[in-house]
Formats: structure tokens, C-alpha cells, sequence
């Protein structure tokens, strides 16, 4: 249990340091690495995924909250009349699904590595 | 099958990753979503939070000493360095801070660098601009520039402190539309500056119209079109005064050669013709003590440009122990441009002297590569220009081609009719060997101290010429039209000339000290809207038409006021009243037949008769006057109008329109061609209002708001970075001279007191370039509803009477 919460949280710590030094796709590499050290393919995708759309979601509130959601609104306008709130929620969507996609495809290394 | 399914699962994985890290994949127009969305380096980072601007302290390699930068509560930065060297590169980092992306664009634009960031779309457009030599022109001047010490140290000084700012720059703090087109900035340099100023020098004076009056002479015959357009209005109103005399011996130009037909004819078929946007122009004006309320002159400036977000304009003020200098700068070029000191305040509108002409070529050759010239044969130059596009593996490589005269700017195929024409532009020749130029007049105005360092510092300034308008603490009020202008004899270069003929060429300079100019007045103001210079008596021909009832207007309501306050100028910069439609609503009226007019037809003509001729925004009868107005135009030059979809071909000025109507309702001009029957003015006045009413009766009428659409686009029109309709009152022949996106790019009112200088401003924008910043656009409401800022001209860094929002804190990063 205490395993799972730390794993966790060094997984959302590199979700957010990587992309300092890195390319902003670090974050997959970082899904990749839980996913394969994940002991099941259920935990790989699920944690992975909630934990950078929970990342991505926060972080871009905390850019979109202080400036009141003048930018988010101007480029929701730009991609047909999305809100900022909405704006905030595709980005953790988007999180999510680079996340999932990695810490599965992590899992499934390990396995085919294993197995052969 | 494991290794199918991790292989195909590695394969959408990593496929969708690249989808997301690529800018418009597969030729599509999205842009890189995962770049764009993800909050570490995409938009969010660029979204600023509102009410906070910290102090900083940089260290930063290139200052000499500290320097301090204070923001008020507008951001407006106030610079102050211990030497003018500092203060640029102070200035050249802000400036980017704000404005690096414009930079960038604005300079790729004019050097024909746009397509290797936006891709094909803008090819035609690089290829245009490189075939017109700017790069060459920008060059050239640089090595001017150079040759001119404290220009160049200034100017060296600005670049480093750009290059220091994008030095700093992580991907995350790239401007956003860096992220939203998908490249990143690229160091600054001295040419781009200089390719800035090329810009700005293509904006004001590259307009022509040698080929449209060329085709419009062949149609219309040489009679018809004398009679259409003569070129001086007797009704103007020039910028200097007729008072002032010409007490000079003017170098005589030499008479044409008889022996060649200098001048052709004929038609040129297509309609490509490059040409800059017709401006609105621009006011400026300065009132002497005699005729203010308090005895202080006052000095007031509107540059009508085209408007865009970000601005054209930076405010800035910049402080050192050489000048301490408040107003506004271009991104890209060290120094105020227009603006005010403790004892002088200065101002520009565009001159509108022709300085562009075209000389048609006579080839030697088969292949077209040599022509006769003066008996003899010349040979062309080349000067192969590479542009790289984006999406292309090889770059695009092109000969442009060069005269003795200039460019062949429609060098694409050898046959096209265009081909043969040569480009000469007064900004490309070569700049003459001076100790100072453009830059330094700028330097020297924000130095000056009085009328004689003003008259001193213009000696430098040679293109885009401007009038520069004066006023000083002690009293003195001048208006200068400064720049370079050829000597032509008369009619030279307003048709295309014969390029085979050095007697073509034109015939020096105006020396300096006899262009036009004026100091103090006796009628106790000096002012200028683009009008024609001087009256008739000045020695040397003048060739370039702007409608001059702005001149007019400024001119006759500044005559009758007196006891002058800021607010009253202030109101006349804000004036919505067109001298044209006071003008030739009378005349409409007068010749518009009643008793054929229907129920409708007469409520529309009562509406219309109590109109006074301001363009209110709110107000129905703006739009339905000039509709009326327009369609009358059209349908009186038929013989002309008919041509434009297919030819390039003039337009009559609208106060020849106005004076055919008024004295001659029965020239043969107002005969509709398509009829046997022989119509007068009063029969197309008559047509045109019935239609206008017709309209009027299917939609209803709409606003002037509606119609004129004022607009301050983003200046790569996205449309949510745009701000479109606003409610403003104005027209292009108004004081307030408002077109859909054309306007006044900064309104500025400086009073020179006894006791201090205090001033006035307010531009169609902010401080910042974000879109994503509060201060990108905040003070667009205030500049439509006619209000001012009273700018915080600081004494020093001290300097508390108004808030200081924040410091920045510059020293020097140990060598």
C-alpha cells in the first residue's frame, strides 16, 4: 500500500520535473518506466493516466485561475468556441490519455520481456 | 501474437506522440496539440496572471553600468542608465520582452523571410519583396549607419539588449504565437533594425501611380484627362503658409529631350501593380503661446496608420544624462520617434511626394539581357536570393535582376508586358557619405533644447520623409517637410518614362535649405494632414495627390479658435466632421430633382437634410450619405470605373468630382455611356439616390458602426487576439480619420509649461504583445471613446508623484 502511494508520487513528481529539462513528451517516457515496473497492467494504465490528467489539470488551472481565464478563452475561441474551464479539462484529458496509452505500453514490455 | 499486440500498441503510442509534437500533420492546419496544450513549455505558460509584475533583478552580459527600469501603472517602462548606450540595450530588452514575435514578423515580412516559417502560402509574397531589393536597400544603409559612430553604438547597443532577452528565453516563455506557428526566435542583428526602418519606408512612400495614370492618359486621350486631373486643388490649403516666400535661387532642372518621346502610353493588361495600402494619413499641428489660454504652446500629433495588435507602437520613456526623452518608439528601432523633453515635443505625418517611378526598358538583346541607354548598351545585374520554404527540401533559389535605374520587380517571365519596367525607389539608392542619418535625427530630437538643435538634428533624415512638426518651452513653433526629394522638372515621373535616356534620370536633390518650412507663423499655428507642401509659388514640382480636406478643416478651425485649452485640441483630434460631406451634401441636394421623388424616396431626403456632416457612429444617415455619394462617383466616370476590374487606372480626386458638379452639371464626363440618351448631373444624382433608396427599402438602414467597421486586427488576423466593430465616430476625411483598420495609431498633446512639460497619450492597444496579458489591449475601449492618459513624465528613478508598480533592476554580468 505504502509501495503504491510512493510510487505514485514519485510518478507525479517526474510528470512535472521532466518537462523542465526535457522535451514536454518526457512525461510519456516517465509513464513508460511506472508501467513497466507496474505489477498489473490495470494499475500501469489507471494510475499512469488519472495521475498526469490530474497533473496537467492542476497545473493548467493554476496558469488559467490567476489570469482569469482570459488566454484559455482567446485559443478555446481559436478551436470553435471552447470555454476555459473546458479548455482546462481537455488538457487533463489529453494527460490522460498519453499516460494510459505509455504505463500500458510499459506493462506489456515487461510482460513479452518476461515471457521470452 | 504478444508481440503483435505490443507492436501495434507501441506503434498508435508513439504515433500519437508524434501527432501531437508536429506542427500542421499531414498538411492539415491544426498545430501541435501536445506542444500547444501541454501546461510545462505550451499556451498556458504564456497566460499572465493578472495584477502581478514583480520586481527583478538581472544581471546581464553587454550593460556597462546599472540600469533601472520603472513600470507604472500603464507597464509603461521608465529607463534610466547612467550613459545612452545602456539606455538602448535597456530599451532593446523590453522592447522584446513585449514585442519579439512582431519583431520577428514585421522584419521577415519586408526582407521576404515570411515562407520559411508559414510555408508556400507566402512564397509569392517573399518572391515580390526580394525582386524589390529591400534586403540590398537595408544593407546599404546599415553600412551608412555604420559609418556614423554614435548611430551605431546606439544602434548596436539596442540589438544587444534584444539578443540579451531572447538569450534568456526557455521554450515555455516563447510568445505564444511562436507556439501557435511553430518556430522559435532567432538572435536579432543591426540588418533587422535597419530592414525595420524599410519597412516603415515601404508603408509611407513607395505608393505610385505611374502606371494607373499611364493607362488612364491612353483611355481617356490627353485632353480628357488633363481636364479629369489637374494636380493642384485651388481650394487647398497647403502646410506653409502662403506668407512664407522663396528667397532662393532653385537649381533649374534640365527641359526634356526633344529629340525622344520621353513619355509612353499604352496599356498594361494585368493588375499586379504591388502596392502598399492607400493610407488615411495623418495630422499634426503645434499652437503658439499668442493663441493658448494659459500663453503655453501645445503640440499635437495622430500618425494614422494601419492598426494592429500588438501596436506599432511602444511607449517608453528613456532617461540618461544625454536626454531624458518620453513617447513612443517602434519595435525594432532605438529612440523615441514621437514624443517630448523638458523643453521640446516633435511629431511626424507622411509627406506625400512621389519618390517612386518606373522607367520602361528597351532591350539590345533577344534574351533580354542588355539595353540601350544614351545611344549606348548597358548590361543587367544579378543578385541571386535564396528562400528557404517551409515544407520544401531545396530552397528557392532567384536571379533578381538589376538596371542602373533599380530592380526588375516583375522578373517571373521574360514575356509578360511588366517585365521590361525598372524600379526606381528614392529609400534604395545609396545613402550620400553624412556624419549622421536617420537615426541620429531622432537621437538629436530627443536631445534637442530648442529650435536650432530641432533644425540641426533633420539634417540627417533622408526617407521615409515626414512633416516634423515643433514646439518649444520658449515659445517657438516650426513645421519642417524633411526628407530627400529629387528635382523634377515639371510632370516628371508622374507617367513611365523612357528608360533608354539618362535626361529621364532625376535632377538632384532640393538643397536642404530650401525645402519646405516654417517658424512662427503669423497666424500662430503650424499644421499639416498630408496635404499638398506649399501654394503654387514654391520653385520645385510636387507630384502626389492625398485628398486634403483634413488639411482644410484643421487649418480653418484652428484659424478661429482662440484662448486655446489641451481639451479643445483633444476634441479636434477626436472631431468626427468630414470637410467632404459638408461639402458635397449641399451640392447633391441642390441638384437632386424633387418633384420625381416618391414618398419613401422623400422621408430618406428629409433624414438626410438634417444631417451636419459628422459620422457618428450610432447614426443611420453617415452610411446612407456616402452611399449615395459613391454610387453618384461611380456612375459620373464610367468611362474610367468600367476599367478597374481589369486595368490598374487613377482614380479623380473626389474634390474634382465635387467641382465638376458644382460648375459644369453638364460636362460631356456625366453622359452615361451604355445610354443614347445624353445624361447630365442631375440625372446620375438622381439615379444613384433612387438606388440608395431602393436598398433602403429591401434592408434597413445600418449604423455608421456597422458600415465603417473599426477594427484593430492581431497582425496575423487570428480573430480572437482581434478586436473588430468598435464604437467610434470618425471617417477618412475626418480630424478622426477612421477606415475599417486604418486609424489613429497614437494620439498624443504635449504642453510646453513655463513650470514643467505635461502630456497626453492613448494608442489602440498596450504595452505587452501577449494576448494572453491583460496589457495587450487595454487601452482599446479608452482610445474609441476619445480619452487620454496624462503621461508620467519622471524627473527621476525617484521621481513618486504616481504610482510605481514595479522595478527592474539591471546590472552588468561580469566579463
Amino acid at each position: 500500500m505504502i509501495k503504491n502511494i510512493l510510487s505514485n508520487l514519485a510518478l507525479a513528481l517526474a510528470y512535472v520535473v521532466l518537462p523542465l529539462f526535457l522535451p514536454w513528451w518526457s512525461v510519456a517516457i516517465a509513464a513508460l518506466v511506472f508501467g513497466y515496473l507496474a505489477t498489473t497492467g490495470l494499475r500501469a494504465f489507471s494510475s499512469a493516466s488519472s495521475i498526469l490528467a490530474l497533473m496537467w489539470g492542476m497545473w493548467a488551472q493554476r496558469h488559467n485561475a490567476p489570469n482569469a481565464g482570459l488566454l484559455a478563452g482567446k485559443i478555446g475561441a481559436l478551436f470553435g468556441g471552447i470555454s476555459d474551464v473546458e479548455l482546462v479539462l481537455i488538457t487533463a484529458a489529453l494527460g490522460g490519455l498519453i499516460g494510459g496509452l505509455f504505463g500500458y505500453l510499459g506493462y506489456s514490455f515487461k510482460k513479452v520481456i518476461n515471457r521470452s | 501474437m504478444r508481440f503483435l499486440t505490443l507492436g501495434l500498441l507501441t506503434l498508435l503510442s508513439v504515433g500519437l506522440l508524434w501527432v501531437l509534437d508536429t506542427h500542421n500533420p499531414f498538411g492539415s492546419p491544426v498545430p501541435a496539440m501536445g506542444r500547444l496544450l501541454n501546461p510545462a513549455t505550451g499556451f498556458w505558460a504564456n497566460a499572465e496572471a493578472q495584477g502581478v509584475f514583480p520586481d527583478q533583478k538581472l544581471q546581464l552580459p553587454g550593460l556597462k553600468k546599472p540600469v533601472d527600469l520603472v513600470f507604472d501603472e500603464r507597464r509603461v517602462p521608465h529607463i534610466f542608465a547612467t550613459n545612452a548606450e545602456d539606455a538602448f540595450f535597456a530599451q532593446g530588452y523590453i522592447t522584446a520582452y513585449n514585442r519579439l514575435w512582431q519583431m520577428d514578423m514585421s522584419t521577415r515580412k519586408v526582407s521576404g523571410r515570411l515562407a520559411e516559417v508559414v510555408g508556400e502560402r507566402a512564397l509569392a509574397s517573399d518572391l515580390l519583396q526580394r525582386r524589390k531589393g529591400i534586403v540590398k536597400a537595408a544593407e546599404n544603409l546599415l553600412k551608412a549607419w555604420e559609418s556614423a559612430p554614435d548611430e551605431i553604438k546606439g544602434l548596436n547597443a539596442y540589438v544587444a539588449g534584444v539578443n540579451a532577452y531572447i538569450n534568456t528565453l526557455k521554450p515555455a516563455q516563447y510568445p505564444l504565437e511562436y507556439k501557435l506557428m511553430g518556430f522559435k526566435p532567432e538572435p536579432w542583428t543591426a540588418l533587422r533594425s535597419v530592414l525595420f526602418f524599410k519597412a516603415m519606408a515601404e508603408d509611407l512612400c513607395a505608393r505610385n501611380e505611374d502606371l494607373a495614370a499611364t493607362n488612364t492618359r491612353t483611355i481617356l486621350g490627353e485632353e480628357r484627362f488633363r481636364d479629369l486631373f489637374p494636380e493642384y486643388n485651388p481650394k487647398q490649403s497647403p502646410i506653409i503658409p502662403s506668407e512664407v516666400k522663396w528667397n532662393f535661387a532653385p537649381v533649374q532642372p534640365q527641359p526634356r529631350v526633344e529629340m525622344a518621346e520621353s513619355i509612353l502610353s499604352g496599356l498594361f493588361p494585368d493588375k499586379n501593380i504591388p502596392q502598399p495600402f492607400e493610407g488615411i494619413g495623418s495630422n499634426n499641428w503645434a499652437v503658439g503661446p499668442q493663441k493658448t489660454l494659459n500663453g503655453n504652446p501645445i503640440l499635437c500629433n495622430d500618425p494614422h496608420l494601419g492598426l494592429t495588435l500588438p501596436s506599432i507602437w511602444f511607449e517608453i520613456q528613456l532617461q540618461c544624462p544625454d536626454f531624458n526623452a518620453y513617447g513612443v518608439s517602434l519595435p525594432g528601432l532605438p529612440g523615441v520617434i514621437i514624443g517630448f523633453n523638458e523643453n521640446i515635443a516633435w511629431g511626424e505625418t507622411n509627406v506625400g511626394q512621389d519618390v517612386l517611378d518606373w522607367y520602361a526598358i528597351k532591350w539590345a538583346d533577344k534574351d533580354k539581357k542588355t539595353y540601350h541607354f544614351d545611344g549606348g548598351t548597358r548590361q543587367l545585374e544579378t543578385r541571386e536570393e535564396t528562400i528557404q520554404v517551409k515544407g520544401r527540401k531545396e530552397p528557392v533559389k532567384i536571379q533578381v535582376k538589376y538596371t542602373h535605374w533599380g530592380p526588375l520587380v516583375f522578373g517571373d517571365s521574360t514575356n509578360s508586358p511588366y517585365y521590361s519596367l525598372a524600379m526606381h525607389w528614392l529609400p534604395s539608392e545609396d545613402p550620400e557619405k553624412r556624419d549622421h542619418y536617420e537615426m541620429a535625427s531622432f537621437l538629436g530630437l530627443m536631445k534637442a533644447k530648442n529650435y536650432a538643435d530641432y533644425d540641426a538634428a533633420l539634417t540627417g533624415y533622408d526617407a521615409p520623409a515626414q512633416n516634423f512638426v515643433f514646439a518649444a518651452r520658449d515659445g517657438d513653433i516650426a513645421l519642417k517637410v524633411n526628407g530627400k526629394f529629387p528635382i523634377k522638372r515639371k510632370e516628371q515621373g508622374r507617367f513611365i518614362q523612357d528608360g533608354s535616356l539618362s535626361s529621364n534620370a532625376w535632377q538632384g536633390y532640393i538643397p536642404r535649405d530650401q525645402i519646405p518650412q516654417v517658424r512662427n507663423p503669423s497666424r500662430g499655428f503650424v499644421a499639416s494632414a498630408n496635404q499638398h507642401s506649399t501654394d503654387q509659388s514654391y520653385p520645385y514640382y510636387y507630384n502626389g495627390g492625398f485628398d486634403d480636406y483634413r488639411g482644410r478643416f484643421i487649418n480653418r478651425s484652428l484659424e478661429a479658435m482662440d484662448s486655446i485649452t489641451v481639451k479643445d485640441l483633444m476634441a479636434l483630434q477626436n472631431n468626427p466632421h468630414s470637410l467632404q460631406a459638408e461639402e458635397a451634401l449641399p451640392l447633391l441636394l441642390k441638384l437632386l430633382p424633387r418633384d420625381q421623388l416618391n414618398a419613401q424616396e422623400k422621408t430618406v431626403l428629409k433624414k438626410l437634410e438634417k444631417w451636419d456632416g459628422n459620422y457618428q457612429y450610432q447614426k443611420t444617415e453617415p452610411g446612407i450619405f456616402q452611399a449615395w455619394f459613391d454610387s453618384t462617383y461611380v456612375l459620373s466616370f464610367d468611362e474610367i470605373t468600367r476599367w478597374r476590374d481589369s486595368v490598374e487606372v487613377l482614380s479623380v480626386e473626389s474634390w474634382r468630382f465635387l467641382d465638376l458638379l458644382d460648375k459644369t452639371p453638364n460636362h460631356a464626363i456625366f453622359d452615361w455611356q451604355k445610354t443614347k440618351k445624353t445624361e447630365t448631373a442631375i440625372d446620375l444624382v438622381l439615379s444613384a439616390f433612387q438606388k440608395v433608396c431602393k436598398d433602403l427599402s429591401k434592408t434597413p438602414a445600418q449604423s455608421w458602426r456597422s458600415l465603417n467597421n473599426a477594427s484593430v486586427n492581431h497582425l496575423a488576423r487570428i480573430p480572437a487576439f482581434s478586436r473588430t466593430n468598435l464604437p467610434i465616430s470618425g471617417h477618412a476625411q475626418a480630424p478622426n480619420a477612421i477606415r475599417n483598420g486604418h486609424g489613429p495609431s497614437w494620439r498624443m498633446v504635449v504642453e510646453l509649461g513655463k513650470d514643467g512639460v505635461k502630456a497626453w497619450g492613448v494608442y489602440p492597444g498596450g504595452s505587452s504583445g501577449n494576448p494572453g496579458s491583460p496589457f495587450y489591449d487595454h487601452m482599446v475601449d479608452q482610445w474609441a471613446k476619445g480619452e487620454y492618459n496624462e503621461l508620467f513624465f519622471m524627473r527621476n528613478a525617484q521621481d513618486t508623484r504616481k504610482t510605481q508598480k514595479s522595478v527592474w533592476s539591471f546590472s552588468p554580468k561580469g566579463r
